[in-house]
């Protein structure tokens, strides 16, 4: 290890150098302050220094405060050499940033065991910083006033800035916001096990999504520290956003596929009825002609009984009874065939358009009663759905399409759910309720289906992404995880699961009545932040 | 697939309807409004053709208990038996039965399942013109075939047996996920059962649209990889001939002979300058012409074998024993199942005429011609597979065509074929 022994007198300098050399330092020399200064600031300098008091140009306590106030990474270990025996003379040192000090003459095996001290705490100290510059997370430590103390190589690469550059910044520039948004979260300082997600700006003002743990540490009455762990999510937030994008395209396709299905069916009958008619068109036409023809007496008295042979005979032919019965009700299918048509593509029209990812008020009843028909194809083979409408529920501030996609999520999952247990009940279709109320400020759907319940081992993990019990190709895993997000994120609602064994499972979804701004959440988290910020602001 | 597949004049076809008893149609869909829609659109077939409609798979099977119908047009996706469950009930009971599929599902899971059970697949929305001529053309086709047990044999087959070096190849390649559809088909179209199959799946609409597939690699390219993938692994659609010996000898023998004919059909009707149809068809017709050989050896093999046999023996062509013991040569039986497979009918046509071209055309040189020749050109090289099931020029026909003076040049370009297929 390099170690600096900076004294003018030359022959105390002979003597130190033989004898560090001996214990194995790598020894540096300078002859007065300045030159100390200089070789402790030089890129790979020495980490260990002795230092004596009385010097030409600066003397040692001004070197320490020197390298105090330097604030580098890198720690310089200082033991003062003085003459000086004082207890207040100590003081003085110490007070001036010198790490330890002997007093002239020494001992040296004193000083043997002192300088062993210091590469203790420069060891350690290295281990700790070697540790965080190599994290690829961004490490940083700020004072109680959040002026950044250390930041490592990942936190300078993050922010944009180059090594060092960082020192001193206030990390609220960085991070605007970040100590109200922990105190938001709920999470104290002293939990770093919950990160926070906020938007931080880069060094040339771009905004990136950064999450950040927090811990706080007391060392000493006076001296809080902060440690923040910094990531930039811009990558994950991508992913994310690419996963609830594929799971919205994969329930839009299952949609697609049906809504295909429950289109087609219409148009072939109305196709099938309006050939039928304009064949019966023709007939008719023809039948017709000769009725004309046996109103006008002049010109069919000659062959009047003829006429009426082939007409009587053309009228058989024709089938009028056959068509005087059939085509009424060829007309009404049709008309209730294009309606059906009319009522899905509207109900589609409506899910898909706001398409955006602004709140609007949305009658909840509505939205569902066009979910449900949308996805008729999903559930008609296995189950019955049928709803409970508080029709008295308020309008609410939600984006429509995530909503509509949560309730076919859980309409599909209930019809899969069935789909298993018809076959063993002999073919008896199951049944799906789906029910609105009001529950004080908040809006409640519950989603329930008599099929076998989910059972108690994969409760906890239906909610986390990628869990699926469906087969492979079936099922993303998506569905409840994004369901979930929507929800609990995007609505400040709340989703959750009551279910019994062999007699169903009902998802419930709560959704605050007057949306984001004012609503019963909000009020509630009110408390909390306040609380909160008493018990952590204590800058 | 239209009214071209008329196979006999109005005379004898008036003949052969008093033979026959009605045509009977079920129709068999969970939506009652299709059921009204499709009985009235049919309703001026109703002289023709008697129909029944049942809003249930089981309801339907229990109307096949009480009487006898000659097609079956299902919907896929019903509560409880849903259409491919019910076809493949139809298809152990009445085998004899033509099975169409009539859905607007576009689930593929129950669409791959059909495709093995199914005769041809019709999309909702159908027009009544295509239900008509699908109906008709299943209906008619029966007269090409008279006997019932013969029509139950080749109704019955849901795939014809490939040679296993064929079969093993196709799955090794399904396995390299560099191969291109174009080089699947290329596989396949060393295969006849496969062949003709795939140009089944393709020319139906089960994955997609009607269209008109001339050729396995154009099937393959229209199908894709994922879907021929699922289609051999998964549902079987493609089977290996299990026999071994003298069986497997002969159907090795016959996939080269069917290969060759092809080939060389399609020479001959590019030098006779024909329109790209016809080559087309010449090409997969000669193919597929002995596919009736392949029906009968699988379904029938000791009365089959027996044929071979006498036939060798008495010194005449395996067809004319045919007739003799099963009332129709290998050229109807191999026809009557690509009809009702839905193959294009030129194909259809040049299979089923291919010993008799005059009785297809006899004004235009014919797809059933060009493959005539190939087969009789073939015959007459040494190594054929069977060298006394001879199949003679039909010498009348290339005089009424005034062809006669053509056959030296179809005998060299037969030759040129040969020995660059030998050197190669």
């Amino acid at each position: 290890m390099k170690i600096l022994v900076a004294d003018d007198d030359p022959v105390f300098q002979m003597l130190l150098t033989q004898m560090l050399t001996e214990w194995g330092y790598d020894v540096l020399v300078a002859i007065d302050g300045n030159e100390a200064w200089k070789q402790v600031r030089s890129q790979g300098g020495p980490r260990l220094a002795i230092v004596d008091w009385v010097m030409p140009g600066l003397d040692g306590l001004e070197v320490c405060r020197k390298v105090r106030a330097e604030r580098k990474n890198d720690y310089v270990y200082i033991l003062l050499m003085t003459a000086k025996n004082k207890s207040s003379d100590l003081l003085t040192v110490m007070e001036a940033g010198a790490d330890d000090y002997v007093t002239k003459p020494f001992n040296p095996e004193e000083l043997r065991l002192r300088l062993r001290a210091g590469c203790r705490v420069l060891e350690s100290e290295e281990r700790y910083r070697v540790i965080a510059q190599t994290a690829s997370d961004g490490i940083v430590t700020a004072d109680e006033t959040g002026r950044i103390q250390f930041a490592n190589d990942a936190a300078a690469a993050i922010f944009g800035f180059s090594d060092g550059e960082l020192l001193w910044r206030d990390f609220e520039s960085l991070a605007p916001g970040y100590l109200e948004c922990f105190a938001r979260s709920g999470g104290s300082a002293n939990s770093p096990e919950a990160p926070i997600e906020l938007v931080g700006k880069h060094k040339t003002g771009r905004e990136m999504p950064l999450e950040i743990s927090l811990s706080e540490c007391v060392q000493g009455p006076q001296n809080h520290r902060l440690t923040l762990v910094v990531r930039d999510v811009t990558e994950r937030k991508r992913t994310e956003r690419q996963v609830a994008q594929s799971q919205r395209l994969e329930s839009i396709g299952q949609l697609a596929a049906g809504i295909a299905h429950e289109i087609n069916t219409p148009i072939q009958y109305v196709g099938d009825n309006i050939h039928f008619l304009s064949e019966s068109f023709k007939g008719l036409s023809a039948l017709l002609a000769a009725y004309r023809e046996l109103e006008c007496p002049a010109k069919n008295a000659p062959e009047g009984p003829g006429l009426r042979d082939r007409t009587a005979r053309l009228a058989e032919e024709v089938d009028i009874e056959y068509l005087q019965a059939e085509i009424p009700k060829a007309i009404q299918q049709s008309l209730d065939g294009v309606r059906r048509v009319a009522e899905i593509v509207g109900a589609m029209k409506e899910l898909s358009h706001p398409g955006t990812t602004a709140k609007c008020a949305v009658d909840l009843n509505h939205l569902i009663g066009n979910t449900i028909l949308v996805s008729k194809h999903a559930w008609k083979l296995v189950a019955e759905v049928t709803t409970d409408f508080d029709s008295e529920l308020p309008t609410l501030q939600c984006i429509a399409g995530d909503l509509s996609q949560v309730i076919l999520n859980l309409i599909v999952n209930a019809a899969d759910a069935i789909a298993d247990t018809v076959k063993d009940k002999g073919g008896i279709k199951g049944r799906v309720v789906i029910s609105t109320r009001r529950c004080g400020d908040w809006a409640e759907i519950r989603v329930s289906d008599n099929g076998p319940g989910i059972p108690e081992s994969i409760q906890p993990r239906i909610f986390d992404p990628f869990f699926t019990t469906k087969d492979v190709g079936k099922g993303t895993g998506q569905g409840l995880a994004i369901a979930h997000a929507i929800i609990t994120q995007k609505h400040q609602g709340t989703i959750h699961l009551e279910t019994q064994k062999d007699v169903g499972a009902t998802f419930v979804i709560r959704l605050p009545i007057e949306g984001l701004e004012n609503g019963p959440a909000e009020s509630q988290k009110q408390i909390m932040v306040t609380h909160e910020r008493t018990s952590f602001i204590a800058r | 697939m239209n009214e071209q597949a008329l196979l006999l004049d109005n005379d004898a076809k008036r003949v052969k309807t008093a033979v026959l008893p009605v045509k009977r149609v079920l129709f068999v869909d969970d939506d009652q409004n299709i059921l009204d829609g499709l009985k009235r659109t049919l309703h001026s077939m109703r002289t023709e053709w008697q129909m029944a409609f049942s809003a249930t798979g089981e309801e339907a099977l229990k109307k096949l208990e009480e009487s006898e119908f000659d097609v079956i047009v299902t919907d896929m996706r019903m509560p409880g038996m849903n259409g491919s469950e019910l076809l493949t009930e139809v298809l152990q009971r009445y085998p004899s039965m033509v099975r169409i599929v009539l859905s607007g599902t576009v689930e593929h899971d129950l669409v791959l399942r059909s495709a093995a059970t199914a005769h041809q697949y019709l999309v909702k929305p159908c027009d009544a013109a295509t239900l008509r001529a699908t109906l008709d053309t299943a209906l008619r086709i029966r007269e090409v075939l008279i006997s019932p047990k013969l029509r139950s044999v080749v109704s019955r087959v849901t795939s014809l047996p490939s040679l296993p070096s064929v079969y093993a190849k196709l799955v090794e390649s399904l396995e390299n996920p560099e191969i291109s559809s174009r080089e699947m088909g290329e596989i396949i179209s060393q295969d006849v059962g496969m062949t003709a199959k795939l140009l089944q799946l393709a020319n139906s609409a089960f994955f997609g649209l009607y269209r008109y597939v001339a050729s396995p690699s154009e099937a393959a390219i229209y199908l894709g990889l994922d879907t021929i993938r699922a289609l051999t692994l998964s549902t079987g659609v493609f089977s290996v001939f299990q026999e071994s010996g003298a069986a497997e000898l002969f159907i090795g023998q016959l996939q080269r002979h069917s290969m060759k004919v092809g080939m060389v059909a399609n020479i001959i009707a590019k030098r006779e300058s024909l329109s790209k149809k016809i080559c087309d068809s010449s090409l997969i017709g000669g193919l597929l012409h002995d596919v009736g050989k392949l029906v009968l050896s699988a379904n029938c093999p000791e009365e089959y074998n027996e044929i071979l046999a006498v036939a060798r023996k008495e010194g005449v062509a395996c067809y004319e024993r045919e007739r003799q013991v099963f009332g129709a040569t290998h050229a109807e039986i191999g026809a009557y199942l690509l009809w009702l497979w839905g193959l294009p009918d030129e194909m259809c046509k040049a299979v089923a005429f291919h010993h008799k071209p005059a009785d297809c055309s006899e004004t235009s040189f014919t797809a059933a011609a060009a493959i005539h020749m190939a087969d009789a050109l073939e015959h007459e090289v040494d190594g054929a597979p069977d060298p006394d099931c001879r199949a003679d020029i039909d010498m009348n026909y290339l005089n009424r065509m005034a062809l006669v003076d053509h056959v030296p040049e179809w005998r060299r370009l037969h030759d040129e074929f040969v020995n660059r297929g030998e050197r190669a």
